[in-house]
């Protein structure tokens, strides 16, 4: 089983986390137009490449960002959500 | 009897004879034997019947890794015959037999084996009918595969299940693994170390070593409180970031290790030639292991292939145990004489050079070997021992990452690791001399020790005094056949070199064509050869062809290892005794346990609708702490939930309560409850029973998200909840002692308060799922039984009487209120459910609002809607019955049920939105097909002006 | 009946939820501390609050001391005061945090949320081993350490005490909780050898 870095509890199995998906851009709901607004919804790029993921370690409730490889899997580095640059 | 004295036999005890039995004859061993070497010693080497040619096979590897050998036992199926120990009583047979072993019925598929070609399955099964498969030929084929019996009675077995932590984990303790393991804890490393057999050594047990070797290891070992031994283990496979199953008979250990070392040995590999599986021709350590270990003689007349060392000191060995060693055929050229051959040749073996065995025959029905024909003449013999080479064990390297390549130099097989926390050792890295071993096994510790931070000596990589090429076979078609790659599957040189010319040349293909390696064994004796035929074949090397995919598990595994706990997760209110005491008849709702009714099962409908009665005229108390329970709090609590619900709570006044829905980002509806607001701070958010779990992982979501000053508390299991529902509410909660004042003017609908009831400090909320004048008493855990003691001591005078989930649920029903996950679906928005009332077309933003307007705007499509059945109505339609609008469906009945106050059978359901209207009359599909037609009605069946819950 | 005098009922108390169910002793011992007192704070103001009390606050997943109560650290804002045999001293903090005016956090709930039970006995290590997924060993997992984690396949919170491990978790849960460890004793009784 996968290892995981929670920042607040230490490397844990895996199963201990439930992922949230990659970080995302969130548009405008206001000022978006429809076509775009449903390729957001629905649309995910997963493009090969780093991703920033959401996490939540289930027994803390603590979310935090993890940084994946998606050719490798391996995880770069994970951090709390104070240290995610602001989004565009 | 085959058996020798002591010192041969050092797995037996001779002082404690078991009796078993083996197709029904009582055969006797001892204590320590496997089955296989007990069969042995009493001269019955026949163990099974091979899979497609029903042909008597035995002893090949005393490994238990292949088909030959599996067994059956009362109540385990394949049980592997060469490693399963001999117990008093115990009562063996074979399988695949047709009959029985000795007479087995299909031995004739033997002869008729040209008509079962390579991928005949594949061509054959596919007709006559579109379902031939599964009716006819598969349970034949079932049938004559003749594989294990399961008993469906087995008695129960425990498998335990454990974790281990270590530094460093070592799989394997022949001499590498020792080494390693020794290396590695006598730098202070925590460090386990695990074998599949029943004691260390490995090969320093059964092969011809000074004994001083292993016990000069293990003493180091004894010395060691940091290491711990693991033997009779299997380590069955490798996963992520070293994790490892380590499984000890009935227990699992998950293993994770910081570093592991794998030294998992080589695979001895058997010859190809006519006649290559007759019971009496086994590998070189075979023989010695049925030597050393179980004391028992392998035959009496033998030949020895050898291609390596191995094979000479087999030879000495066989001569040390009282075999008569006919003949040492070499397959090499000659050279230079080695020790080992002078040591033969001085022992008065005749060795014969440049020459192998060319072919096989067997006794009558093929039950043993008889003899062997080598350059050009037959020798009788009733043993063959064949030491031509190995191939490393690379199950666990190649889950870890390991590539399989091929030494042109040495014609050997390899694995090479990338750098990272996973090393080999010993013969799987391919060292094969002894003191080779030992100290790659101390390289690899020393690499471990170094990546975990010990300061320790480099240790050199070993390079091997002398690099001798591997001897490999040529691999030639026999004409007649029966020269076996694969014995599981029974698949021989011609049926791999046709694979090849049916253009399956890649290796992946040729195996799910062929089935070879896909026995019980799994390529260990196979995959070597094949990857050369299948390289001969297609003219390229066998580091080209390498050999198919390695996955967990190395070996079988029993179920039970892998089956989950027993313990079913289990929650339970803080008035289930309560309940329980009332005779509750309690059911499960997800991990919850609720009471469905009260009373006896045989009168559950009259409890039922006395339940409901109740409520409608009297006063009914149920128990809704299973209700998800929620508190936000901090400065930014309103503006949180007008982000996450669609209506207004930013502005709502605290004392107030508001019915909250959530939506999800696409516009659908997902959940929804009441918020009471306690202070301009804080509100407690009721979610429903099923979704709390989300709605609260979502909240922190958001909360991560937004960064909004609130702090989310799940109060799901901290508080109770108590509804006294029904016209006689206020007369109950007024006989209670409170600090709150009940009554309407003080106390209006959709609002709450604080304060004491009868000593317990609540939450009251005055909502409603029932229609009648409600309050919802909510209240820390610990002291719901006492706040439910004296609800229902105040009722008694008003006929109070609590009610379960089925009154609820029809309660519910006549009010038409809808149960999220039931009444809505993946695609339900608020229009839909006509809950346009309970969205804010104020708020710039919540979650879901840009989806639902959009989805507005593409048109509705179906409505959710009341249908009345007449009174009397014979065929009533069930849950997800469709709808249908000129013979298509169009939406379906999400919730159906008898509702006592109007006397007729009321449904909810999606009807095509040119349906809505009241008075129209939809088409519904009934279970056994029948169409009937209903009217449509408005929402709320009973009390449709909802005068009554605001009394 | 008078405000504040009605009586608390828990899990394994009679008229309880996990009443009837066994709480295994032996080689492994599992007993119930569920009614002992506890408070804690979480939510903006908590940490701030505690401190002002005088409450040393150690780190996040770490256990501190305070007049004889245990200072649990679950998250920045996440603290909780065990008081075991020092009622006294829990009920004064409790009672100034509830005189006392915001900023001061939100309680937690955690009395009533969460049962708590201790986990000993000579079997107490192979139990634990069995239970939870975490390295454990003392060189691992000191004294004042915390790990949320699962315990017996749910959420749990759990550290050590004096005599063995306390386990924190779902309090509704309890009569599964109970059982699940019996279970694992069981077979810890089995490999006995």
């Amino acid at each position: 089983m996968k290892l995981l870095t929670c920042p607040m509890n230490g490397p844990r199995n895996i199963d201990e986390f439930q992922s949230f998906g990659p970080v995302r851009a969130r548009p405008d709901p206001n000022a978006t137009a429809d076509r775009d607004w449903s390729r957001h919804l629905f649309r995910a790029e997963n493009r090969k490449g780093i991703v920033i993921e959401w996490w939540r370690h289930v027994p803390s409730n603590y979310f935090f960002l993890a940084e994946r490889d998606l050719v490798s899997n391996e995880v770069i580095r994970t951090f709390d959500v104070s240290e995610l640059p602001e989004r565009a | 009897m085959n058996r020798l004295p002591a010192p041969f036999g050092s797995r037996i005890d001779r002082s404690r004879p078991v009796r078993f039995t083996f197709e029904g004859k009582f055969f006797e061993g001892y204590e320590g034997d496997s089955i296989a070497s007990a069969l042995a010693a009493s001269g019955q080497w026949v163990l099974s019947r091979s899979f497609k040619y029903h042909r008597p096979r035995g002893i090949l590897s005393m490994t238990g890794a292949d088909a030959n050998a599996l067994v059956q036992l009362p109540s385990e199926p394949n049980a592997a015959g060469e490693r399963t120990p001999i117990s008093e009583g115990l009562r063996v047979s074979a399988q695949n037999v047709n009959g029985s072993l000795e007479r087995d019925r299909d031995a004739v598929m033997d002869r008729f084996g040209r008509f079962l070609p390579v991928g005949f399955y594949y061509r054959t099964f596919m007709g006559p009918r579109r379902d031939s498969w599964l009716k006819f030929w598969e349970p034949i084929i079932r049938r004559k595969a003749g594989l294990g019996v399961v008993d469906t009675k087995a008695p129960h077995r425990h498998f335990d299940k454990t974790h281990l932590h270590c530094d460093v984990l070592v799989v394997g303790a022949g001499p590498a693994g020792l080494s390693a393991a020794i290396s590695a804890a006598e730098a202070g490393a925590d460090v386990v170390l695990c074998d599949e057999n029943p004691e260390i050594g490995g090969a320093l047990t059964y092969g011809r070593y000074d004994p001083e070797v292993l016990s000069g290891l293990a003493s180091r070992l004894e010395a060691l409180p940091n290491l711990k031994v693991l033997t009779g283990t299997v380590c069955n496979g490798w996963y992520e970031d070293n994790w490892l199953p380590l499984i000890e008979s009935d227990r699992l250990h998950r293993t994770r290790a910081r570093e592991v070392i794998l030294a998992t040995g080589a695979i001895e590999q058997p010859a190809v030639f006519r006649n290559n599986d007759l019971p009496g021709i086994m590998l070189g350590s075979a023989a010695q292991r049925l030597i050393r270990h179980y004391g028992v003689r392998p035959g009496t007349s033998a030949v020895v292939l050898a291609a390596n060392d191995d094979g000479y000191r087999t030879a000495l060995d066989l001569l040390d145990a009282g075999v008569s060693v006919v003949e040492l055929v070499d397959p090499r050229p000659a050279g230079e004489a080695g020790p080992l051959e002078t040591e033969l040749r001085g022992k008065g073996v005749t060795i014969r050079k440049g020459a192998t065995i060319e072919a096989a025959e067997g006794t009558v029905g093929n039950r043993h070997l008889a003899r062997i024909h080598v350059g050009g003449s037959w020798i009788a013999c009733d043993l063959l021992t064949v030491s031509i080479g190995q191939a490393p064990a690379w199950q666990l390297p190649c889950q870890a990452g390991g590539k399989v390549g091929y030494d042109a130099s040495t014609q050997a097989m390899t694995i090479t690791l990338s750098v990272g926390s996973v090393h080999l050792a010993g013969a799987v890295a391919g060292v094969d001399e002894l003191q080779d071993a030992i100290a790659s096994g101390r390289h690899a510790a020393a690499t471990a020790l170094m990546r975990l931070g010990h300061a320790v000596a480099a240790e050199p990589a070993v390079t091997p005094k002398s690099v001798r090429p591997r001897y490999v076979q040529p691999i030639v078609a026999d004409a007649k056949g029966r020269d076996f790659v694969d014995f599981d599957e029974d698949l021989q040189v011609k049926d791999l070199q046709n694979a090849t010319k049916d253009g399956y040349r890649e290796i992946e293909l040729v195996k799910r064509f062929t089935t070879v390696g896909m026995g019980p064994s799994q390529g260990r004796h196979s995959a070597l050869a094949t990857a050369r035929i299948v390289a001969d074949a297609t003219g390229r090397s066998v580091g080209e062809i390498g050999i198919t995919t390695a996955r967990p598990p190395v070996g079988p595994e029993t179920l039970g290892v892998l089956a989950g706990h027993h313990e079913v997760l289990e929650r339970r209110t803080a008035l289930h005794a309560r309940h329980v005491a009332l005779k509750a008849a309690m059911k499960p709702v997800g991990a919850w346990w609720r009471p469905y009714y009260y009373g006896d099962a045989s009168s559950a409908e009259e409890a039922v609708r006395e339940e409901i009665l109740a409520v409608r005229e009297g006063v009914g108390l149920l128990d809704v702490s299973t209700l998800g329970k929620l508190e936000i709090r901090g400065p930014d609590a309103g503006e949180f939930l007008d982000r996450l619900y669609t209506m207004a709570h930013a502005n709502q006044p605290v004392g107030r309560v508001r019915y909250c829905l959530m939506l999800n980002e696409m516009g659908s509806v997902v959940d929804d409850g009441v918020a009471y607001r306690m202070a301009q701070d804080q509100f407690y958010v009721t979610a429903t029973t099923g979704a709390v779990a989300r709605v609260y992982a979502d909240m922190l979501f958001w909360n991560a998200d937004w960064r909004l000053k609130v702090d989310v508390l799940n109060l799901t299991g901290a508080f109770s909840g108590l509804n006294v529902t029904g016209p006689k509410a206020r007369q109950v909660l007024k006989a209670l002692d409170s600090d709150i004042d009940f009554s309407r003017d003080a106390f209006p609908y959709l609002s709450g308060r604080d304060g004491m009831v009868a000593g317990v400090p609540v939450r009251v909320m005055r909502i409603g799922f029932t229609g009648e004048l409600s309050y919802e008493l909510h209240c820390p855990s610990s002291l719901a039984p006492s706040l439910w003691d004296a609800v229902m001591a105040a009722g008694r005078p008003h006929g109070l009487r609590p009610y379960g989930l089925e009154a609820s649920r029809i309660l519910r029903l006549e009010k038409g209120h809808i149960l999220i996950g039931q009444d809505t679906d993946a695609i339900t928005t608020p229009d839909e459910l006509g809950f346009g009332w309970a969205v804010s077309k104020k708020k710039p933003f919540f979650v879901g609002k840009r989806s639902i307007e959009m989805r507005a705007r593409l048109g509705q499509t179906r409505k959710l809607v009341g249908l009345q059945f007449p009174a009397g109505a014979r065929n009533i339609p069930g849950e997800s019955c469709l709808v249908l609008r000129s013979g298509a469906p169009v939406g379906q009945i999400t919730s159906v049920g008898y509702s006592p106050s109007l006397g007729r059978h009321i449904a909810l359901a999606y009807v095509h939105a040119d349906d809505q209207a009241q008075g129209s009359r939809v088409t519904v599909k009934c279970r056994d097909g029948e169409l009937v037609e209903v009217p449509v009605v408005a929402h709320a069946f009973f009390d449709p002006t909802n005068a009554r819950q605001e009394i | 009946m008078a405000a504040g005098t009605a009586t608390r009922v828990y899990p394994f108390m009679p008229g309880g939820a996990a009443d009837g169910t066994r709480l295994i002793s032996g080689a492994v011992v599992l007993s119930d501390l569920t009614d002992k007192p506890r408070f804690g704070l979480k939510g903006g103001g908590s940490a701030a609050w505690l401190a002002a009390q005088g409450i040393p606050l150690p780190a996040v997943n770490r256990i501190g001391e305070h007049r004889g109560m245990r200072v649990l650290r679950l998250g920045n804002e996440d603290i909780l005061l065990l008081a075991e045999g020092v009622e006294a001293t829990l009920a004064e903090i409790k009672n100034g945090w509830q005189a006392a005016p915001a900023p001061k956090g939100y309680s937690s709930w955690r009395e009533e949320g969460w049962a708590w039970m201790r986990l000993s006995g000579a079997r107490l290590a192979e139990a634990m081993s069995s239970l939870c997924a975490l390295d454990l060993r003392p060189q691992k997992f000191g004294a004042d350490d915390i790990a949320q984690t699962r315990v017996g396949h749910i959420e749990a919170v759990t550290f050590r005490s004096p005599t063995g491990f306390d386990i924190l978790f779902d309090i509704t849960a309890s009569a599964y909780f109970a059982r699940a460890v019996a279970a694992v004793a069981g077979h810890a009784d089995q490999h006995r050898g």
